[in-house]
């Protein structure tokens, strides 16, 4: 996943777009490494000690990682699990709306 | 709508090895680097020492996943060679973990003697005995720690499937801390629930417990779980404003959701793992 993210993070970095993760993992110290190893930017909230079965993804109910929601600029819900060039044009679509 | 995540507070004190923990080492920098360790204690520079044997580990492996000899070996299915190759790279897990150990002992039965020993737990691999011997330590002195928390679920990977059935089902009756105790009982029921030789009797008592979970303690882990269907079904789908998320990023720093409001976001639920 982090290929695309990165190059699509990259790419609208001048739009009103933002990444935000919601990060699983339990060694915080240890994914800091990783995300600069990584070169991941973008913020991501923590799920706490729990890892995978912490707050925020227990409430929404994730099972599945990586789980995507995507928002329009008034925090709607409007795209569901797309991943990859799917998300991609997702994003623009809604970037686009902002325009209009 | 704003959905506050109640446990959130409770959460960040319920392991003495995590959350806590690691902001504190990472002060509140934000951004990709990572501050040096502010507090001096022994179980903090242990880690980043482990931390960094584990950077220094993967960074060798890629290295040597890339050497010709290394290459060479895989075609020829020289197991032996591939095996001396990396045995040269130095293993974080041998070479840091009896550091705690070393350190637990001068600190037996303090808090933070368990808080070493749950990190030697958690990281100890493929060691069976290492692991058996930390967790016999935690469970005579440490049975009433909130550290076994975030290690309750991964206790039958850790333990012999049995051995750690029947710490669950201890947990669940005599942990003092009610939140260790509901999510043990949900671990319980969940895996009778998934056992298809389970008896009928078992199974409808695991589904009591879980249905009890879910109406009693719904801000619980396993409640908000419990119920997470409901949520989804209320209030996460397309065309629903999406509730706030209120919380930390992975430096420590408060972070919500509604931070992003007047922009495109796309949530990515990620583990490095």
């Amino acid at each position: 996943m982090y290929p695309h993210e990165r190059s699509l993070v990259k790419k609208l970095k001048d739009k009103p777009f933002t990444l935000v993760g919601v990060n699983s993992d339990k060694d915080l110290l240890y994914l800091h490494e990783r995300m600069k190893a990584e070169n991941i930017t973008w913020p991501s909230f923590t799920n706490g000690p729990f890892g995978p079965l912490g707050p925020i993804a227990a409430k929404w109910g994730v099972g599945g990682w990586p789980t995507i929601y995507i928002l329009d600029h008034k925090g709607v819900i409007r795209f569901k699990n797309k991943r990859g060039q799917a998300m991609e044009e997702a994003v623009e679509k809604l970037l686009a709306e902002m325009e209009k | 709508m704003k959905t506050t995540l109640f446990l959130w507070g409770a959460l960040l004190l319920l392991s003495p090895n995590g959350l806590a923990q690691d902001t504190s080492i990472a002060g509140t920098s934000s951004g990709t680097t990572t501050a040096k360790p502010k507090s001096q204690g022994v179980f903090d520079l242990l880690h980043h020492e482990f931390v960094k044997a584990r950077v220094n580990f993967s960074a060798k492996l890629k290295e040597l996943r890339k050497s010709k000899a290394y290459i060479e070996a895989r075609k020829t299915r020289d197991f032996k060679a591939l095996k001396a190759l990396m045995a040269k790279i130095p293993k974080p897990g041998p070479q840091i973990l009896p550091r705690f150990l070393e350190e637990a002992e001068k600190v037996k039965g303090t808090p933070e003697e368990a808080k070493l020993l749950f990190f030697v737990l958690g990281n100890s691999g493929r060691n069976q005995a290492l692991r058996e011997k930390v967790f016999n330590s935690l469970k005579a002195r440490h049975f009433d720690s909130k550290g076994w928390g975030p290690y309750l679920q991964s206790l039958p990977w850790i333990l012999p499937k049995k051995k750690a059935k029947a710490f669950i089902a201890k947990l669940a009756k005599e942990s003092p801390h009610p939140e260790i105790r509901i999510m043990a009982r949900y671990l319980a029921a969940i895996s009778v629930k998934r056992d298809r030789r389970a008896s009928q009797n078992a199974k409808d008592a695991a589904a009591k417990t879980l249905e009890e979970i879910r109406t009693q303690y719904p801000d619980s882990l396993p409640g908000m779980s419990l119920n997470a269907k409901t949520f989804i079904k209320n209030h996460l789908q397309i065309g629903m404003k999406a509730p706030d998320i209120i919380g930390t990023d992975v430096y420590g720093k408060p972070m919500k959701l509604s931070d992003f409001l007047g922009r495109v976001v796309v949530i990515d639920f990620w583990g490095d793992w």
